[in-house]
């Protein structure tokens, strides 16, 4: 039974930051996705009373449809992935992702009588405590006994699950979501003990773009979370080095001039003799130890600080070259190598431009890294850039659901194997 | 009155060579009404003017204030004239404290005994302070000096043909090192873009030895299944999942 099945019913669960990639195996190259998020509408309001909505929590394509004040957002729109770790308490977060989760098997729910339930593997952050897991397996065992849809349910980690899509069995995977940075090598297996985390991601290059708005005289722009991030995509460089950059773009103003007009508004945003400050925006995110950001602290900008989560210890200001190291350094001397010929990029925060204008001055993130390494003294490496990051969680998660064979039962020890939920 | 007596005492002193210094500072259980200071040397006059005659014991007050203060290399009492025949001069040139009488002018008639000075009430730290701000103003003074003599040779030579053509000089040997920055950031970019050829080729060629020397046996078929599964190591390495024992880190 087990392969034919598979080959039907093996199902893929990204829990991502921002959004939640899901389906079969039959979809192909491409998941279904929706933002990972929930909305727990006021039930005293008369939209909710008019909509007839009978569920505590909205979650799926149609959630804008049922948002009210704007004010009310913040508390009743729930992103519970934000940091790749959910509170153990946290009820309403949970709560997000039960009715994620069903929402995402309910709408492939096979109408073959051969179906006797999904091989589901999920995907968790590399820094997702124990906990974590546990309450997972338990939304999918209580979705299991209201529907039926799964027969065996598994988790790996998110940068296993990158470094399967991309065939790579022996390399580093960095993923950089929006609030913060995973660096897991791998061998087979995640090395467990050897993962880096940093507390910084695409949400703290959306804070110095807010601030360098703010300082060129676009106050009420610098406060729109969604324009600055758009502001940040378009205009946003990574400069090989930081010093040279700045000198070059203040002694070429006009060249690096940018403006950006905001798609379906009359603002337009012009730097002027500021378009230097491009460069701070890429440089913030692999290293925000040069002396320039020191200012930007001074004036407000949040300084990414050392943070507990859980057990695991996210770093604030190891830049990305120090991290990687870190990170090799914890595994065997012999293995050392090997990664290094494999740092795989993945994750939102990787994707940068280069105006072929700027090339020698601006670079792409795998240069970046490639450089940052290269001061640490290691020149052997190869960085390699993700394609189609977006979905690569997902296919690795089809790929470990289809391969591993469904008698391999879960072992807390190794941390992997199915756990069966009906027969 | 006492301003009277205060600007004769103030023009005696100052004509011979001494400089009035604020009394603010001092204790005022021995603060006098003027003082004065040439090099280390410091001076302090108690006044006893005839409006200060009103007071009971006054005088005697006055007197003890000069005689107690320990501050002053010489002290002296200031009285005028009409009031001199009532000072006992012998009581005063006893303790060594002097007699100035002011009438039309100043005349010593008791000189006042030179005596060693008690320290001020000032904190070591600050008058440690104090000698290291005097030592720096020194040294600004000095800067300062070299610098105007700079400037008057710099305006001198402005003056002359041959400066104009120096100046012309310079500019040129500017504009050169800006040209040659210029082209060397050309250069270093062209360098940089040829590095991330290079690197790029050599990330081509590169070999991953671990990938070479696996050799896994497909255990299940891909076929039909999509692209990201043709050519996976994985697929075989995760098939063997609890089959045999594996290297686990």
């Amino acid at each position: 039974m087990s392969e034919k099945y598979k080959r039907k019913y093996t199902f893929g669960e990204d829990y991502g930051t921002s959004y939640y990639k899901f389906g079969p195996i039959t979809l192909g190259e491409k998941p279904e996705i929706i933002e990972n998020r929930g909305y727990f509408p006021d039930k005293r309001s008369i939209m909710y009373r008019l909509m007839g909505v009978e569920r505590d929590v909205i979650v799926g394509k149609n959630l804008p449809l049922y948002l009210e004040s704007r004010e009310d957002l913040s508390t009743r729109l729930i992103y519970p992935m934000r940091n790749g770790v959910i509170d153990r308490e946290d009820e309403r977060a949970w709560k997000v992702i039960y009715e994620i989760t069903r929402y995402g098997l309910e709408m492939f729910k096979p109408v073959s009588p051969d179906f006797k339930g999904y091989y589901v593997c999920a995907s968790l952050s590399s820094v997702a405590p124990r906990y974590m897991y546990e309450k997972l397996f338990e939304i999918h065992r209580r979705i299991d006994e209201e529907t039926g849809l799964i027969k065996a349910v598994t988790i790996i980690p998110q940068p296993l699950a990158v470094a399967i899509a991309h065939k790579a069995p022996t390399c580093v995977v960095i993923e950089s979501g929006h609030g913060n940075t995973q660096i897991c090598p791998i061998s087979r297996y995640p090395i467990r003990g050897a993962i880096v985390a940093l507390n910084r991601g695409g949400s703290d290059a959306d804070a110095i773009t807010s601030q360098i708005l703010y300082d060129a005289g676009y106050g009420d722009i610098a406060r729109e979370e969604a324009i600055v991030r758009r502001v940040k995509e378009a205009i946003g460089l990574i400069p090989r080095n930081l010093d040279e950059a700045v000198r070059e773009a203040k002694r070429n103003p006009e060249k690096y001039r940018v403006k950006f007009k905001i798609p379906g508004t009359r603002i337009e945003i012009d730097l002027g003799r500021d378009s230097w400050t491009r460069f701070l925006i890429g440089e913030y995110i692999f290293n925000p130890k040069n002396e320039i950001f020191e200012s930007y602290f001074r004036r407000g900008l949040p300084k990414p600080k050392d943070m507990k989560v859980g057990e695991v210890l996210f770093k604030g200001m190891l830049d990305f070259g120090e991290a990687i190291v870190e990170a090799v350094e914890k595994c065997p001397i012999e293995l050392q190598p090997y990664l290094y010929n494999k740092v795989l990029l993945s994750g939102g925060n990787f994707q940068w431009k280069v105006p072929p204008e700027f090339s020698g001055i601006a670079v792409d993130a795998v240069t970046k890294i490639r450089l940052l390494l290269k001061e640490k003294g290691i020149e052997e490496v190869s960085v390699e850039m993700a394609p189609e990051p977006k979905y690569s969680v997902w296919k690795g998660c089809i790929v470990y659901g289809y391969a591993v064979p469904e008698d391999y039962a879960w072992s807390w020890d190794r941390m992997e194997g199915w756990i069966k939920l009906h027969d | 009155m006492t301003e009277d007596l205060i600007d004769k005492l103030v023009f005696h002193f100052t004509s011979k060579g001494f400089m009035e210094c604020s009394v603010d500072s001092i204790d005022p259980s021995s603060r006098p009404e003027i003082a004065f200071k040439k090099g280390e040397s410091r001076v302090f006059i108690y006044i006893i003017d005839i409006d200060s005659l009103s007071g009971k014991g006054a005088i005697m007050k006055k007197i003890a204030r000069a005689i107690t203060n320990e501050h002053s290399n010489l002290t002296y009492l200031a009285i005028p004239s009409e009031i001199e025949s009532s000072i006992d001069s012998g009581v005063l040139n006893d303790c060594g404290v002097g007699l100035l009488v002011v009438d039309d002018e100043v005349r010593e008639v008791i000189p006042a005994k030179n005596r060693v000075v008690k320290p001020m009430k000032i904190g070591e730290e600050l008058m440690e302070r104090i000698r290291e701000l005097e030592s720096k103003i020194s040294k600004f003074e000095r800067a300062i000096v070299e610098l105007e003599s700079m400037i008057s040779r710099v305006s001198e030579a402005r003056t002359t043909g041959e400066s104009i053509a120096l100046s012309e000089k310079i500019a040129s040997v500017e504009r050169r090192i800006e040209a040659i920055e210029e082209e060397m950031l050309d250069i270093k970019r062209k360098l940089n873009m040829l590095e991330e050829k290079l690197e790029r080729r050599r990330a081509e060629v590169a070999e991953i030895p671990v990938e070479a020397v696996e050799e896994v046996k497909a255990e299940i078929s891909v076929e039909g299944l999509p692209s990201f599964f043709k050519d996976n190591p994985w697929v075989n390495i995760l098939s063997t999942r609890g089959r045999r024992v594996e290297e686990h880190k």
